[in-house]
């Protein structure tokens, strides 16, 4: 209840019942409360004129990381008897240490400080800014007031480090890079012999062959290696996701999608984001450290989402990712994308599949019954088989038990090209 | 605040002392009940961070305060108790108001000059009924009927402030 109107009505009160029971001791009984209040309404606080610094330090963090917040608040007007300075804090961020609100007299031109530190789960976190509520000192009237003191934190997902990531697009980019084309030029790996052209190095003149031959030299040819443009899709759709005890599935294929963004332009490639779920939200592809925070970005903000639309692939965008490069799509994977997905190998496209384990998952949670035990066989048949599907038809899925760290789960399957590519010389 | 909490419990120890004390002098002992209630309520409130039970403790010492001296009991014990009263009362919304922050900033300093204040004002309050209760005004018809009009006009702000509070 507001206190100035309960003070005025206890003076009401005594006044009213003075006058009725014409009883003038009465009406002495206001004239403390009365004294009360004039005072309280006399020093009651003038609009707040505050200066607010914050300082967010550091500003990208990783999940659970300390993160130290200083607010800095400068009284620009005049003094303030009783002040309760409270900063507003994110949801979902966890203090750690230091206080977000303090209590004080705070005389014109003088300033507080707020220091505390928080940490949180991967996300965005917008600081609105500092709730001032001026009192006079009996705190009869008051004055409140939200200053803004912008800061962001973004707590970037677990980033692991994936050492090399063997990708074979059909069509490369024009720049030289790591990644094996079917052309033959300067670079490494051997590629093949062709006639001596004029201007060609001497250097690379294979003697031995062109020993066999009169009048024709012949020189060595390398493989060239060029950059690639590689679009990894993250499924966001949470139909796909599973919720356990070790957390969301889809907080595991997050941290692969970062991995994986990581690696991929480490090598140099063109990478490109989209998250897939209640709606695209894209991020172009890019080049360096410039995409790497983009990317990462984005990731840091990536929600599940729920679409009538975007309920299965069918609603790819595919005419955005350029042709013939490569696509790597992070999902549990249903069986309804299987079409979706052969479409896209079908078009061109080279698609490699990270799929975190929702069955194995799950195994742990579930009542180990004779019915469930039946159910997870069944499962776990019904996904061999779509996986198996997947690859014949030319498309690499790799299984991952989330149990297991991605980096370690994927370092010998991604970095080297499975042996039937290898045999046939194709890519995945 | 344990500075704070201590002033609270003798201001409203003292009041209710004063008011059961006086109202059994004079004989109603329903009154010194009604007292000791809303000491009662008072604790619950304090207990339980309930304002509400707190400021309804105070309304109701009022009520019985105004009884009492109704019935007969001096009107210099009312005048102390009342203030008392509302030195507890705006103690413990004071210490409420400091518990809520995390840090107190200069705590000795913000407590001192509280108190002062309200040492001044409870002063002042007894120095002004004192005066006051040997000030006699008699009013002709007319007198009354423009502080009748008076009061009128000021229980119409008094709406309007409420209606803008609750708005």
């Amino acid at each position: 209840m507001n206190r100035i109107l309960l003070v005025s009505s206890l003076i009401y009160g005594f006044i009213l019942l003075g006058l009725a029971l014409l009883n003038a001791r009465l009406l002495v009984l206001a004239l403390p409360l009365l004294i009360y209040l004039f005072v309280g309404l006399f020093n009651s606080p003038q609009k707040l004129d505050l200066h607010v610094v914050r300082s967010v330090d550091p500003d990208r963090a990783v999940a659970n990381s300390p993160v130290t917040i200083k607010v800095s608040i400068f009284n620009q007007g005049s003094g303030l008897e009783e002040v309760f300075l409270e900063d507003l804090v994110p949801e979902n961020l966890e203090r750690l240490e230091g206080e977000a609100s303090t209590i004080t007299e705070l005389k014109s031109q003088a300033t507080v400080e707020l220091v505390y530190s928080v940490c949180g789960k991967r996300g965005i976190y917008h600081f609105p800014g500092l709730r001032a509520t001026a009192y006079d000192r009996l705190g009869i009237s008051r004055q409140q007031q939200e200053f803004a003191a912008l800061g962001t934190i973004f707590i970037l997902p677990e980033i692991l480090r994936l050492k090399n990531v063997a990708i074979r697009p059909r069509q490369t980019r024009v720049y030289s890079g790591s990644i094996p084309t079917r052309q033959g030029g300067s670079g490494i790996e051997f590629f093949g012999v062709r006639e001596y052209q004029s201007g060609d190095p001497v250097r690379l003149i294979n003697w031995k062959t062109s020993a066999r031959h009169r009048d024709l030299l012949f020189i060595n040819e390398f493989q060239q290696e060029r950059l690639a443009d590689v679009w990894l899709i993250l499924d966001a759709r949470r139909r796909s996701d599973v919720v356990g005890a070790r957390g969301s599935l889809f907080e595991y294929a997050v941290v692969a999608t970062t991995a994986l963004a990581q690696a991929l332009l480490n090598q140099g490639n063109r990478v490109g984001l989209l998250v897939y779920g209640g709606f695209l939200d894209w991020t172009y592809p890019g080049y360096g450290k410039i995409q790497r925070e983009r990317i990462l970005r984005a990731l840091a903000h990536a929600r599940l989402g729920e679409s009538m639309i975007f309920e299965k692939l069918e609603n790819l965008p595919t005419r955005v990712f350029p042709m013939n490069s490569q696509l790597i799509f992070i999902s549990p994977l249903h069986n309804e994308d299987l079409s979706i997905l052969i479409h896209l190998r079908a078009r061109g496209y080279q698609v490699i599949g990270i799929s975190p384990d929702p069955i194995a998952f799950e195994r742990d949670e579930l009542v180990v019954q004779k019915a469930g035990e039946m159910g997870l066989r069944v499962a776990q048949v019904e996904r061999s088989l779509l996986v198996a599907q997947l690859k014949q038809a030319g498309i690499s899925v790799f299984n991952w038990d989330v149990t297991i760290p991605f980096d370690r789960a994927m370092y010998l399957p991604l970095s080297r090209l499975l042996p039937w590519f290898q045999a046939r010389g194709l890519s995945r | 605040m344990r500075q704070v909490a201590l002033f609270t419990w003798t201001c409203l120890g003292s009041a209710v002392l004063i008011l059961v004390v006086g109202n059994l002098w004079i004989g109603y002992w329903q009154l010194a009940l009604t007292n000791l209630v809303m000491l009662i309520l008072w604790g619950c409130g304090v207990h339980w961070n309930r304002g509400w039970a707190v400021t309804a403790s105070l309304v109701g010492f009022s009520l019985a305060l105004a009884s009492g001296e109704w019935m007969g009991l001096g009107i210099g014990w009312s005048v102390v108790s009342l203030v008392l009263l509302l030195a507890a009362w705006d103690l413990q919304w004071f210490a409420w108001r400091i518990g809520a922050a995390e840090r107190i900033e200069g705590e000795r300093e913000l407590v001192r000059s509280h108190i002062l204040r309200l040492t001044i004002i409870g002063g002042a309050g007894l120095l002004l009924a004192g005066i006051a209760l040997f000030i006699h005004l008699r009013f002709s018809f007319g007198i009354a009927l423009l502080l009748g009009f008076s009061v009128i006009l000021g229980l119409r702000q008094w709406i309007l402030i409420a209606r803008k509070a609750g708005s």
